[in-house]
């Protein structure tokens, strides 16, 4: 038997974590602010497209996945105050006006004809865009001191990954002509520059930055984390 | 997109047809109450009804209608109002029907998010009941009263309207499908009807909560929210169709309700509103019959 | 043959008694009735929708206005419910005119299961003369009188796609059908 005074590694060899991550706690609490906004509006207009959209398959998982988002809001919620921000509502905002611009442009279609549109802007452009997003997010923080926005993002990315699955599908089932081709190639053009124009959901640096750098400051990873 | 969305506006694909409830309110064709012999119709739906089958496919359909509108409902409530203390959107500025819309709790939307996607379920199970009963998707016309009760502007009434008298009904609703479903002998009725049943309550203590957080401050708000509630409850006993005689088709289901948070004084008064709805609906059929005759006699 | 309906005219609903004697004198001749007067009397003062045949010689049917009436339109009439109902009627007529179909007892007198045992069966020959008969419907009506089983859907479709059962096939199936719940 194994004597269990016996020190042991304290990360065992299997356990790469490190330290150093590119986000301060400022830079983590307003990337995380923005997420909650995005968050919110996205669910907020799937729940409002649910009345115009006639295909009863379409209704029924907008209505879905507008509960997966609300809790992704949720989630960022809770977890501003643990990146000490004791008033969620003051980070809770749009990065620029360019982002809200994009907003207000994506869920601008109400007619019922428009269910290609309301879905190209959701799932063409919006989910893969903050599926970016998380996805540099968790690639470039920190593994243990920012392990609780981490377990967030896993599970709020196997969400994105489902909803943007479902939803594709479901506008490859709808468009069945060139000229729907045309109408969500046209839809989604139009809403990539306006992304583009925003620099993505948390604003220019949603990925990094040319230089390499991913923090608000431009320092590199180790001088972010001293 | 509208900050509010009306009952006229409701996407439907092509083999929904709608109707009207002055449509239905202007029959004077009247269920006979008194049983006769063994083949009385109508009434509380027991699978001793030589009818039964075939109310109780109606009633799932008209179900699957009402969970539809109610998914849409709760998503409309998480779209038309604004959070409270929300940064500026400076895009949405020169909106004026978005900037004046009410505000409500970030919560609050995050409940009728969890009610939109529970909704989405209830439509999902409610079609495979309808596929399980023999039940085509538009096979029976649908009202919109439903959602028309989750139009209201104010969030408060919104939300006593839906998610205290809707969803009291479809407490009431769902209990009698389940109990129709363990007395014949189904058990897909059964599950799934208990399971949805099990989602209302939750809803109904959403309303309930909401309510009373939301009017903590403002008693008179409070009881015209209450008063809203029972206008909508009086409509939802379809003139007898609910109410807790023996013949009434759908029972008040009061144990239910008490989990829910309904006290017994509220049960009461529902009670009391559906026997008056019957009463009102039994003298329309009297004039509308009086109306139909004086038109015969005057041709 | 002559059908005559009543009341004529109707006053309660917007039923057209020429309308519904057409469609009752069709399906007459197609199921293979013999050229006698039919009476239908419709009850307009229900919205239900129960029918059954009153007396069997002469040939009288009752039917409440419900099962006439479209779906999506109170109070107007159906054609293709007619057809299906009148269907189901009039094959069950012409099995009680049929000496060797035996003796069943009278519409009011027949158990729930045992009604829905041979609407099963007249069901599945309304069908096979094309009119819309919504098999599965008639199947949840059989299992909500004979048990969600195995045996109760073995039972269902040998009514269904039957031609030629006498009362007694029938009991039978019902019979088997309902031993099987208690088993």
């Amino acid at each position: 038997m194994a004597d269990p005074k016996r020190p042991r590694a304290p990360f065992a060899p299997w356990d790469r974590r490190e330290l150093p991550g590119i986000f301060s706690v400022e830079e983590s609490a307003r990337r995380v602010g923005n997420y909650k906004w995005i968050e919110m509006r996205l669910f907020e207009v799937l729940g409002g497209w649910v009345a115009t959209v006639p295909e009863l398959d379409v209704k029924m998982r907008l209505g879905t996945h507008c509960y997966h988002h609300a809790w992704h809001a949720e989630l960022w919620h809770k977890r501003l105050p643990e990146l000490r921000e004791m008033n969620p509502d003051r980070l809770t905002l749009p990065p620029n006006d360019e982002l809200v611009a994009f907003v207000d442009a994506m869920t601008e279609p109400e007619a019922p004809e428009l269910t290609i549109e309301k879905l190209v802007g959701a799932y063409r452009v919006l989910i893969p865009h903050k599926i970016a997003a998380y996805t540099y997010h968790l690639n470039n923080t920190s593994t243990i001191t920012d392990a609780p926005t981490i377990r967030s993002l896993k599970f709020i990315l196997q969400d994105e990954f489902d909803d943007w699955r479902d939803g594709e599908m479901l506008l490859q089932s709808l468009i069945d002509s060139p000229e729907d081709v045309e109408r969500a190639a046209a839809h989604q053009a139009k809403l990539e520059k306006l992304m583009l124009a925003a620099g993505g959901i948390v604003g220019p640096g949603t990925l990094g930055h040319a230089d390499g750098s991913g923090n608000h400051s431009g320092a590199s990873p180790q001088e972010a984390t001293t | 997109m509208r900050k509010s969305f009306p009952a006229e506006d409701l996407a439907r694909d092509e083999r929904f047809v709608r109707v009207p409830l002055t449509a239905r309110m202007a029959d004077a064709r009247q269920v006979p109450r008194e049983a006769t012999g063994k083949r009385r119709n109508g009434g509380r739906l027991t699978p001793d009804r030589p009818d039964s089958p075939e109310a109780a496919r109606v009633l799932m359909h008209g179900i699957f209608t009402g969970e539809i509108q109610a998914l849409e409902g709760a998503g409309r409530t998480c779209w038309d109002f604004n959070v409270e203390n929300t940064a500026k959107r400076k895009g949405a500025d020169d909106d004026a029907s978005s900037s004046d819309a009410p505000e409500v709790p970030f919560a609050l939307k995050l409940d009728m998010a969890r009610q939109c996607w529970d909704e989405a379920r209830h439509t999902e199970i409610s079609i495979k009941l309808g596929e399980h009963m023999g039940t085509e998707i538009g096979e029976f016309a649908e009202a919109t009263f439903l959602y028309e009760a989750a139009c209201n502007p104010d969030p408060v009434l919104r939300l006593t309207g839906v998610n205290r008298a809707l969803e009291g009904l479809a407490i009431d609703v769902f209990n009698t499908m389940r109990e129709f479903g363990d007395v014949s002998g189904d058990p897909v009725l059964e599950f799934c009807e208990d399971w949805m049943l099990a989602d209302e309550v939750t809803h109904v203590k959403m309303g309930s909560d909401w309510l009373r957080r939301l009017t903590e401050k403002d008693p008179e708000r409070r009881e015209r929210a209450l008063e809203f509630q029972r206008v909508v409850d009086r409509l939802f006993s379809l003139g007898g169709f609910r109410g807790e005689e023996e013949d009434s088709p759908i029972r008040l289901a009061r144990r239910f309700r008490e989990l829910a948070g309904f006290d017994t004084t509220e049960i009461d008064e529902l009670a009391g509103d559906a026997l008056a709805a019957r009463q009102e609906a039994e003298e329309m059929i009297r004039q509308n019959r009086q109306a139909a005759a004086a038109a015969t006699a005057g041709q | 043959m002559s059908v005559t309906v009543t009341p004529d005219p109707f006053t309660l609903v917007d039923f057209d008694a020429a309308a519904i004697a057409d469609i009752a004198g069709r399906v007459w001749q197609q199921v293979g009735l013999p050229d006698v007067p039919l009476q239908v009397e419709v009850d307009e003062t229900t919205p239900l929708g129960r029918a059954w045949v009153l007396q069997a010689d002469p040939p009288v049917i009752k039917v409440e206005s419900g099962g006439l009436e479209h779906n999506h339109k109170p109070r107007q009439f159906d054609p293709d419910n007619a057809a299906e109902l009148f269907g189901r009627l009039l094959f069950r007529l012409k099995d009680r005119l049929d000496p060797a179909f035996g003796d069943p007892p009278s519409d009011d007198d027949l158990s729930l299961e045992l009604s829905a045992a041979w609407d099963a069966y007249a069901m599945g020959r309304v069908e096979r003369l094309g009119y819309k008969s919504q098999r599965p419907r008639r199947l949840y009506q059989f299992r909500v009188r004979h048990g969600f089983s195995d045996a109760a859907d073995a039972a269902f479709n040998h009514l269904w796609s039957a031609d030629s059962l006498t009362w007694a096939d029938i009991e039978k199936t019902s019979a088997e059908a309902l031993a099987a719940l208690t088993t």
